[in-house]
């Protein structure tokens, strides 16, 4: 939660969970472009990302009652729909693994550009933390979060071997997590 | 278990990446409710995770708000269900015929009477499932466009808010008119028919004047559009002497009305003459199209 809320987490999740329209056009108003961020690196396609989006914040409004505060908080859940149903619909759109491939590369020579393109002002901190991870470990978190790839898909693509995907996953998000730090202080 | 070694392995970070398995995130899942040092990492991970997607927002088109807010206040209709899709249909929206199955109470003593009310009942619940058949096909190949529900929605709402602004707009311009003619009616305004002047001979403008407050009018009725570099000016002249009153504004939508120029205090002759735009001073290269003489 941002701290500029104006609403606590509880009182967003009590809000949905009683139909409140105006808490909803609230939770759209903060979530909204993070959300769209996710589907349209996951898709490529802003048109489709559109309707996708528009798919995820119904979901959120409609199964509000299966969130669970037990398991986490509400924007974790949030993006976990929001992921899911942008995965859902990029396999249903190209089964191929080949298909999915040529979107990635399409990214690497995005990326390669000016990676901020689409950052926001107040992220530029942790985007210049991105630019530390090396290609193959951004390519890595890519194909894995955004792409929905397999473990054997990565092995394949990334031509590392099988049984170190977990570890470098974890490497190069440990490595994240040492700049965000030094950048908090 | 060695936790940490299960911590290391970097199963954590695949699991809050997507990129485990279903086995293995359940497996995840429950060592996490068993371990709260588990759970904490993950929690961690969870965090950074967001603040890593969050460098990739990008604002959607606002229209999408806009659809959405139009589903949601609409939800608790049936059109409102229709233009959901369809795995989203909590309710279903078709209003179902009241089931009237009968209560059917045992009698054991009338066997074959319970028999009959039996096939009724049967009879009844089958006519139920096809009607509710008949209209899941109906809704289902309905519910196929929804989005062009959307977009005929949306549509019509544009419509209605460019009506309504439309509809401002004449307002205005009533309220303009209104004006207007309190000036026309107002004795203290002398209006003169303009006379047209060389090669200009039909008068084409009206133009006003109020003794009194010295303020200057003057109504177009049909100069012609000047020429690109060119624009017509209204001049008064007192004792030989011409003055500046002001420039004219020449569209379609400006002729027939009143516009305001600059005041003159005692004005013997107005003109209205075209020259070159930007001429500030006494008209050097001025074409005189309209006259009128004040005979006070």
């Amino acid at each position: 939660m941002d701290s500029s809320s104006t609403y606590t987490e509880q009182e967003l999740v009590d809000g949905l969970r009683s139909r409140n329209q105006k808490i909803f056009s609230y939770l759209y108003d903060q979530y909204s472009s993070t959300l769209y961020g996710v589907v349209v690196k996951v898709l490529n396609d802003r048109a489709l990302a559109g309707d996708v989006l528009q798919d995820v914040f119904l979901k959120i409004w409609k199964n509000i009652d299966q969130y669970d505060e037990e398991r986490g908080r509400l924007f974790t859940w949030m993006l976990n729909i929001c992921r899911n149903t942008a995965i859902d619909v990029l396999r249903s759109k190209s089964h191929k693994l080949d298909q999915k491939i040529q979107n990635i590369t399409d990214d690497v020579h995005v990326k390669n550009e000016p990676l901020v393109v689409h950052m926001q002002v107040d992220h530029l901190g942790f985007s210049k933390v991105l630019e530390h991870l090396s290609k193959d470990q951004r390519n890595l978190i890519d194909l894995a979060y955004y792409k929905g790839c397999t473990q054997e898909e990565i092995a394949r693509v990334l031509d590392i071997p099988l049984g170190t995907v977990k570890t470098r996953m974890r490497t190069a998000l440990n490595q994240l997590k040492q700049f965000v730090k030094n950048i908090d202080k | 278990m060695d936790i940490n070694h299960y911590i290391s392995s970097g199963v954590l970070e695949s699991y809050v990446y997507g990129l485990l398995p279903d086995d293995e995130v359940a497996e995840v899942e429950a060592i996490a409710l068993q371990y709260p040092e588990v759970k904490e990492i993950v929690e961690d991970l969870q965090f950074q995770k967001e603040e890593f997607v969050k460098c990739y927002a990008v604002t959607p088109p606002p229209e999408i708000k806009a659809r959405l807010m139009l589903i949601i206040r609409n939800e608790s209709t049936p059109e409102g269900e229709l233009i959901l899709p369809q795995e989203l249909r909590l309710n279903n929206p078709v209003p179902q015929p009241p089931v009237s199955t009968p209560v059917v109470k045992m009698n054991t003593a009338n066997r074959n009477k319970n028999e009959r009310r039996w096939k009724i009942v049967a009879a009844a619940a089958i006519g139920v499932f096809l009607v509710s058949v008949g209209i899941t096909f109906f809704f289902a190949s309905d519910s196929n466009d929804y989005k062009a529900r959307y977009e005929q929605l949306i549509a019509a709402q544009k419509q209605i808010t460019a009506d309504k602004e439309l509809e401002s707009n004449q307002t205005a311009s009533l309220q303009e008119s209104e004006e207007d003619k309190k000036l026309i009616k107002d004795p203290n305004v002398i209006w003169i028919k303009a006379n047209g002047y060389g090669a200009h001979p039909d008068g084409a403008v009206t133009i006003g004047w109020n003794p009194a407050s010295k303020a200057v009018y003057l109504i177009n009725w049909r100069l012609p559009m000047p020429p690109e570099g060119k624009q017509y000016h209204l001049r008064t002249i007192t004792d030989g002497k011409p003055a500046d009153a002001g420039i004219l504004e020449i569209s379609p939508s400006s002729n027939g009305k009143i516009q305001h120029l600059k005041t003159a205090t005692t004005p013997q002759t107005f003109v209205v003459t075209l020259e070159p735009t930007g001429t500030t001073g006494a008209p050097s290269q001025a074409e005189i199209y309209q006259v009128v003489e004040l005979n006070q």
